[in-house]
């Protein structure tokens, strides 16, 4: 069950992709995304954005994540666990 | 009394058990017998293994059945409505690709520490968020009911996003899919069916409440998130009309494309607005409707319940009737009316049928009839 709830919305996501760049007009939006406007980095809104979007993403102090682990053994390395998570979300 | 600490050849505890215990089981045992009599902390208790063994520990946490299992559900749980909807969404909001750098920035900086100080602190103190932060320090309390009270008030937006899928899934199954191109577009979906904040149909005294408010639109000008429909909304200087179909922004496609004149009167004046009413419903069943949507659950009780007063009433005099009160009835009265009548539908069909129906019955007053098929 963890697998599948782990696993599906990743298939989602994948679908979605192929989806989306499937559609009419994909190629001006992935232009659009993948342009950089970096003037943009210049506002404080930027950032402030984007470190709000990194608790939403990361899933961090929502306190889950303390709950999750607490039913690790105390000897877990979960530093390696983290960062394996942390290079796979980048 | 002073407790002594055990022999190493459990001589001491020679009574505890009636096997040889083991040098670990005799210091159990006596320190489960000397409880009340331990200073605590006490030094002769120094001697004591330093791992305590399986029998006094503490109830055990549950585990992760595996550390693979604990993985995969940081993983699934990594991914959310977060990735889908709001990083697409602040991406196109805050400069497209350039939104990755201070992303990508802001993770490495903020999101793995604290991702590896959560994990960390949930593993060493074996509690949940309230109580592992209070462990640390009773100072630190606020850190761990915050973190619970967000998730609290993330969830009940969260609640409503979730819910905008359900709708939009259950309407993904239309065959012509209700916001494609010719059938109003995706923002006239959004607006008129979803958010329902732009008069429409559904709702003709609609309102943009959020229309203040910045949903993404670009200051350069740039076309915002939700445009072309929130664009169209803000130049307009005054919402349209509710009722007036040939306005212009068109508040309900089938009208506009089809509709002629006589139609969209009848779509002004019934207030209720009924679907089947603006599609091809002669003006008779368009009276009908409007006045069937009036007249809701009433129509329907109200008169089995005059029926029930009736029966009362007869039932009332048949037994002041045995009583000797003479029984009379007034000719003058209204006539019974049929216990089982039809729900109220109003069609033209319903109403013949239920004029020729009407003369079986005994009807005295051709008037009391109309008024039986005229919903209250």
């Amino acid at each position: 069950m963890a697998l599948f709830t782990a696993i599906f919305p990743y298939l989602v996501l994948l679908v979605l992709l192929g989806r989306g760049v499937t559609l009419p007009g994909a190629r001006l939006g992935l232009q659009y995304y993948l342009t950089p406007s970096w003037s943009k980095l210049a506002s404080p809104t930027v950032w402030i954005a984007a470190a709000s979007q990194i608790f939403y993403s990361c899933g961090v102090g929502w306190g889950t994540l303390v709950a999750f682990a607490s039913y690790n053994d105390p000897a877990h390395n979960f530093v390696r666990r983290a960062l394996g998570l942390g290079l796979g979300l980048v | 009394m002073e407790f002594s600490p055990p022999l190493a050849d459990g001589s001491e505890c020679a009574t505890a058990s009636s096997s040889t215990p083991t040098p670990w089981q005799c210091r159990t045992t006596l320190i489960q017998e000397n409880r009340d009599t331990i200073p605590f902390p006490s030094t002769s208790l120094e001697h004591l293994p330093v791992n305590p063994p399986e029998e006094v520990a503490a109830p055990t946490r549950q585990r992760w059945s595996s550390p693979f299992e604990f993985l995969v559900t940081c993983v699934g749980y990594a991914v959310g409505l977060g990735n889908f909807w709001r990083f697409p969404y602040l991406c196109y909001k805050h400069g497209g690709g350039a939104f990755l750098v201070p992303y990508s920035i802001v993770l490495v900086v903020i999101g793995m520490p604290l991702f590896l100080l959560e994990l960390g602190v949930g593993q060493k103190f074996q509690v949940g968020p309230l109580q592992a932060w209070r462990k640390i320090h009773p100072s630190l309390a606020g850190v761990g009911m915050t973190g619970v009270l967000v998730t609290f008030f993330v969830a009940l937006y969260y609640n409503i996003i979730v819910a905008w899928t359900l709708w939009y899934l259950f309407h993904s199954f239309a065959s012509p899919l209700p916001w494609a191109a010719d059938q109003g577009g995706a923002s006239t979906f959004w607006e008129e069916s979803t958010l329902r904040c732009r008069p429409s149909l559904h709702v003709p005294n609609a309102t943009c409440s959020w229309e203040g408010l910045d949903f993404g639109a670009q200051p350069s000008g740039a076309p915002g998130l939700f445009s072309p429909g929130l664009q169209r909304l803000r130049t307009a200087s005054a919402p349209p009309p509710p009722h007036r179909c040939t306005s212009a922004p068109p508040l309900h496609r089938r009208c506009t494309a089809t509709a002629p004149p006589l139609h969209r009167r009848c779509t002004a004046a019934a207030p209720p607005l009924h679907r089947r009413c603006t599609a091809t419903a002669p003006p008779l069943h368009r009276r009908c409707t409007a006045r069937c949507r009036r007249g809701g659950v009433a129509a329907l009780l109200l008169p089995r319940a005059r029926v029930a007063a009736r029966l009362l009433l007869r039932v009332q005099g048949r037994r002041l009737h045995r009583q000797g009160v003479p029984m009379s009835r007034d000719p003058t009265a209204p006539p019974a009316l049929p216990l089982h009548l039809p729900r109220s539908h109003c069609t033209s069909r319903d109403l013949s049928a239920r004029r020729s129906l009407a003369p079986s019955r005994p009807s005295h007053t051709p008037g009391a009839v109309s008024m039986a098929l005229m919903p209250p």
